[in-house]
């Protein structure tokens, strides 16, 4: 089975080499037949990501223009697509996603879910989020539970597998900012068996999270209805 | 309504007509756009040379001055035009977001097959 583990990255000069180093070690103690690679979506970053990355010759793909965590993240599936691969693993460059968590959720796409979500929230350990996040967190759980019957506690997740029906659906149609709810609810609706599996996340060690304060709640109202709409309209995601 | 305010429309919406026509010889608007400007100028002049329809508008709303109909008409017609435009710019943007992506990844090909091709010359 062939993996591929998509890291957008904007503005990640301080943890991207540290992630991508993590990362490559874990893959190198693995013993299975699994063939994991990675890329890199940089999105446009005016830092030096991009030096580093061909500094230290890691696989890159550079957008020319910002096109948002969204559009960044859809490059990767795209790619995913084109080369082939079964699954598709997004983890975010910031050291937030311990690399050794890849396997479970390989192994959980391999048990046949469509989507496998790294949660928080499940064993409750480590990192959990500021009070204001987990409060929207909730919102979008018991919005994606009351539309679709549907239970996915970490929400807002940003470090998830899906197997290749879904690489196929999200190289097509992705969000444009702050994707994770809205597919959740998507993918939700259109009855993808989606389960979790309980991680700890570590607290970002540089760079700020892409929602600020203000945003916050332009965001909170723009994802909750994302959700409702993308509920009410009947999911087709493989026409 | 008042004389002057028809004369006015209607030299304001002639100049406007001239404008648009100009900006389409010189390729700065598209014929899409164009065609909707125009109609809205045409629209304009009807209602400024009949100000009966105005009169009949404003007694069948029960507005007191009918250049107040005329405002609720523009304004009307404004949130139509304002509305088409963004929902082009979102389709722009989508279009613009698949050009990106593809650009990207077709240089990521280039870039691996040149990478290949120096390999293998060594």
């Amino acid at each position: 089975m062939k993996v591929l583990i998509i890291i957008p990255a904007y503005n990640e000069q301080n943890s991207l080499l540290e992630t991508v180093k993590g990362l490559k070690e874990t893959i190198k103690k693995d013993k299975d037949s699994t063939n994991i690679d990675y890329v890199i979506i940089n999105d446009c970053s005016n830092d030096k990501t991009l030096d580093i990355c061909r500094e230290n010759n890691l696989n890159i793909i550079n957008l020319p223009v910002n096109l948002g965590i969204g559009g960044a993240v859809q490059t990767g599936y795209k790619y995913a697509l084109e080369n082939d691969y079964d699954i598709a693993i997004q983890m975010d460059a910031d050291g937030q996603h311990k690399p050794e968590y890849i396997y479970d959720l390989i192994k959980a796409i391999a048990d046949g879910n469509d989507m496998v979500i790294a949660s928080r929230f499940i064993e409750k350990n480590g990192f959990q989020s500021t009070f204001l996040r987990r409060l929207g967190i909730n919102l979008y759980s018991k919005l994606i539970k009351l539309f679709s019957g549907v239970t996915i506690k970490d929400t807002t997740s940003g470090y998830r597998a899906v197997n290749k029906r879904i690489i196929k659906y999200f190289a097509k149609s992705y969000p444009v900012d702050y994707p994770e709810p809205e597919t959740n609810a998507i993918l939700a609706k259109a009855k993808c068996k989606i389960s979790e599996i309980p991680v700890i996340m570590e607290e970002r060690k540089n760079g700020k999270s892409s929602i600020t304060a203000l945003k916050s709640i332009y965001y909170a109202g723009k994802v909750a209805l994302a959700i409702i709409i993308s509920s009410i309209i009947k999911g087709d995601i493989d026409g | 309504m008042d004389r002057t305010l028809q004369i006015l429309l209607i030299i304001a919406t002639i100049l406007f007509t001239i404008f648009i026509i100009v900006k389409t010889s010189r390729k700065k608007l598209n014929y899409k756009l164009t065609l909707l400007w125009l109609c809205f100028g045409l629209f304009i002049i009807i209602l400024a040379i009949f100000p009966q329809i105005i009169m009949e508008i404003s007694k069948i709303l029960h507005i007191e001055t009918p250049v107040n109909a005329l405002f609720l008409i523009f304004i009307f017609l404004l949130i139509v035009v304002v509305f088409y435009l963004s929902a082009e710019v979102s389709k722009m943007q989508n279009k613009i977001t698949t050009l990106v992506q593809e650009n990207s990844l077709i240089k990521k090909k280039i870039e691996d097959e040149l990478e290949k091709i120096e390999k293998k010359g060594m």
